[in-house]
C-alpha cells in the first residue's frame, strides 16, 4: 500500500474513532429536527427556512469539524511530536498531503450524512408544503448547499493548515485559527457597510484605501447570498457565484501552499 | 557500514545557544547514552540527527539505507486509535506489512499485554504507551534507535521491563542512542555516555563493568560538571 495512502486511512480511522466526530455525525438529525421544529412556526414558505436553517447547520457543523478535530489533529501532531512518528518514512510534504487527504475524507462524509438527512428533511417537508409555496424549490438545493459548505470548509481548512504551520503552541494554533474564521464570517457583513458610497465620502483617502485591502484581503465565508438563492430556489448570481468560487479557490491555495511551504521548515 | 556522524551542529532559539558545534560518531551496533541535566541540548542534537530540527550550522552524515527507528520523549501516541491499528500503519509505513499477525508479534515483543490490543491509546497508562511506541519504532526492522528519554515517568518494573526489552533488542544487533537523566539505567544499558552540558559534549565516559559503583562515578561526574558551570 502506498504509503500516504496508508497515512490517510490511517487519520481518518483517527478521526472516525474521535468521540467528537461521532457526536457531530448524531448532531446532524437534531440540525433537522431543529429545522423541522423552528420552520412550523413561520406561516408561509417555511420549507424555504427549513432549507436556510439546514444550511447553517451544515455551516456549524463542518466549522467546527475543521477548527476543533481538524484543528486539533494538526496542532497535536505539530507540538506533541506525534508527526515525528511518521516523518522518518516520508517526506515532510507527503505527510502533511496525507494528513490533509485524511481530514479531508472525513469531512466529505460528514457533508455526505447532512445531505442525506437535509434530502430527508426536504421530502418529509415537501409532503406538507402546498405547491405554491415551496416553488423554485429543488431536489439538488441539499447537494448544492453542501458543495457551497465544503469549498468554505476547505477553506476555514487552509486558514489551520497555514496557522498550523507556524504557530508554536496547541492554544495559539487553535486561537489564531478561530479568530482568523471568526473575522472571515464577520468582517463581510461590516465590510458591505464600510464600503457604502455614504462611508466613502467621509473618510479619508487613506482610511478608504485601508478598507478597500482588508475588503479584498479577507476571505468572504459568508456567500450569504448565493446560499439564499439555492434554498429560496431563485436564479443564481453569475457574477457572486463567479467571484465567489475564484476568491475561495484563491485563498484555499494560496493559504495552503503557504503553510506546506512554512511547515518544510518548522522545527518540530 | 551503518555508522551515524554529525559533525560541528549548532542550534540557537531565539538567541540562546542549544547546541554548540557539537559533533560525535555512532558505531554500528553500539549504544551510547547522551547524559546531562535538563536544557542541557540532548533533545535538540537527537532532533537534528533525524532532521526533526534543522540545525544552524554543521552536517549530519547517516548513510541513506540506514533504517532509524525513533521514541521520542514522552511518547505521544494518536489518541482515539488503537495499538493494534498503530503499529500496523508503522509497518505499511516500512513496507513490512505482510498479514494480520504481524502487529500482534511485535506487540507481543514488547510485552502488552493481549487484553490492551484493541483498546484506544488514550485508555492506555505512560507505561502501556512507551512499549506501543516502542513496537512502533522497531517495526521498519532499524539497524538504529533514538530514544529520548525512554524510561522517565516509569515504576520501577516497568523501567526493569523496558531495560530488558532494550538490551534484547540490542543483542539482536539494533544500535541505540539514548538520551536520559537517569544515570543508573544508562549504565545498565550503554558502552558509552556522552556527558552534555550547555550544547556541548564536554566527556565521554567508556563504561565497562555495568556497575552501580560506575553509576556513582557518573553521577558524581555530571555533578562536578554542573557545579563547574554554576560557579
Amino acid at each position: 500500500m502506498n504509503k500516504a495512502l496508508a497515512l490517510a486511512a490511517f487519520s481518518l480511522r483517527e478521526i472516525l474513532s474521535a468521540p467528537a466526530y461521532r457526536a457531530l455525525i448524531a448532531s446532524t438529525l437534531f440540525i433537522a429536527a431543529g429545522a423541522m421544529a423552528i420552520s412550523n412556526l413561520f406561516l408561509l414558505e417555511n420549507i424555504k427556512v427549513q432549507l436556510d436553517l439546514l444550511w447553517l447547520g451544515m455551516s456549524l457543523l463542518t466549522t467546527f469539524y475543521v477548527l476543533v478535530i481538524a484543528g486539533s489533529l494538526l496542532a497535536q501532531d505539530f507540538t506533541q511530536g506525534i508527526a515525528s512518528l511518521f516523518l522518518p518514512h516520508m517526506s515532510r510534504s507527503t505527510y502533511l498531503r496525507a494528513r490533509v487527504f485524511g481530514i479531508i475524507a472525513g469531512l466529505l462524509l460528514l457533508l455526505a450524512v447532512m445531505t442525506l438527512v437535509a434530502t430527508a428533511t426536504l421530502a418529509w417537508g415537501l409532503n406538507y408544503t402546498p405547491t405554491a409555496q415551496a416553488h423554485g424549490v429543488s431536489w439538488w438545493a441539499p447537494l448544492m448547499l453542501s458543495g457551497m459548505t465544503l469549498l468554505q470548509s476547505l477553506t476555514i481548512l487552509s486558514i489551520v493548515i497555514f496557522t498550523c504551520s507556524w504557530a508554536s503552541g496547541l492554544v495559539e494554533m487553535m486561537l489564531f485559527s478561530g479568530v482568523f474564521t471568526g473575522l472571515a464570517f464577520l468582517l463581510p457583513s461590516v465590510m458591505q457597510t464600510m464600503t457604502s458610497t455614504e462611508v466613502m465620502a467621509e473618510v479619508p483617502d487613506w482610511t478608504a484605501a485601508l478598507i478597500h485591502a482588508v475588503d479584498y484581503l479577507f476571505p468572504d465565508m459568508t456567500g450569504a447570498r448565493i446560499a439564499l438563492a439555492i434554498a429560496h430556489g431563485l436564479p443564481l448570481p453569475p457574477a457572486e457565484l463567479t467571484w465567489f468560487l475564484i476568491a475561495q479557490m484563491g485563498y484555499i491555495m494560496l493559504l495552503a501552499a503557504a503553510g506546506f511551504l512554512l511547515f518544510s521548515r518548522r522545527d518540530l | 557500514m551503518t555508522n551515524i556522524c554529525c559533525s560541528n551542529l549548532s542550534k540557537s532559539y531565539q538567541g540562546i545557544q542549544s547546541l554548540v558545534a557539537t559533533s560525535l560518531c555512532l558505531k554500528q551496533g553500539s549504544v551510547t547514552g547522551l547524559l546531562g541535566p535538563n536544557g542541557a541540548g540532548k533533545s535538540t542534537l537527537i532532533k537534528c540527527i533525524l532532521g526533526l530540527v534543522q540545525a544552524d550550522s554543521g552536517s549530519v552524515d547517516i548513510p541513506a539505507h540506514v533504517r532509524i527507528g525513533y521514541l521520542p520523549e514522552l511518547a505521544q501516541l494518536p489518541p482515539s486509535v488503537t495499538a493494534w491499528q498503530t503499529i500496523r500503519l508503522a509497518l505499511q509505513l516500512s513496507n513490512k506489512f505482510s498479514d494480520k499477525t504481524a502487529p500482534s508479534l511485535l506487540l507481543d515483543r514488547v510485552r502488552l499485554a493481549e487484553k490492551h490490543w484493541h483498546k484506544p491509546l488514550r485508555s492506555f497508562s505512560k507505561g502501556m504507551r512507551q512499549r506501543v511506541a516502542l513496537a512502533y519504532a522497531i517495526a521498519g526492522d532499524p539497524q538504529w534507535l533514538i530514544l529520548d528519554e525512554p524510561m522517565s515517568g516509569l515504576d520501577v518494573m516497568g523501567r526493569k521491563q523496558f531495560l530488558e526489552i532494550l538490551l534484547e533488542l540490542n543483542k539482536q544487533g539494533i544500535g541505540m542512542l539514548v538520551c536520559s537523566h537517569i544515570v543508573t539505567d544508562l549504565v545498565r544499558l550503554c558502552e558509552r555516555v556522552l556527558l552534555i552540558h550547555q550544547g556541548s559534549i564536554v566527556d565521554e565516559i567508556n563504561i565497562t563493568e555495568h556497575s552501580m559503583s560506575e553509576a556513582e562515578a557518573l553521577e558524581s561526574r555530571l555533578m562536578q560538571t554542573a557545579e563547574y558551570s554554576h560557579e
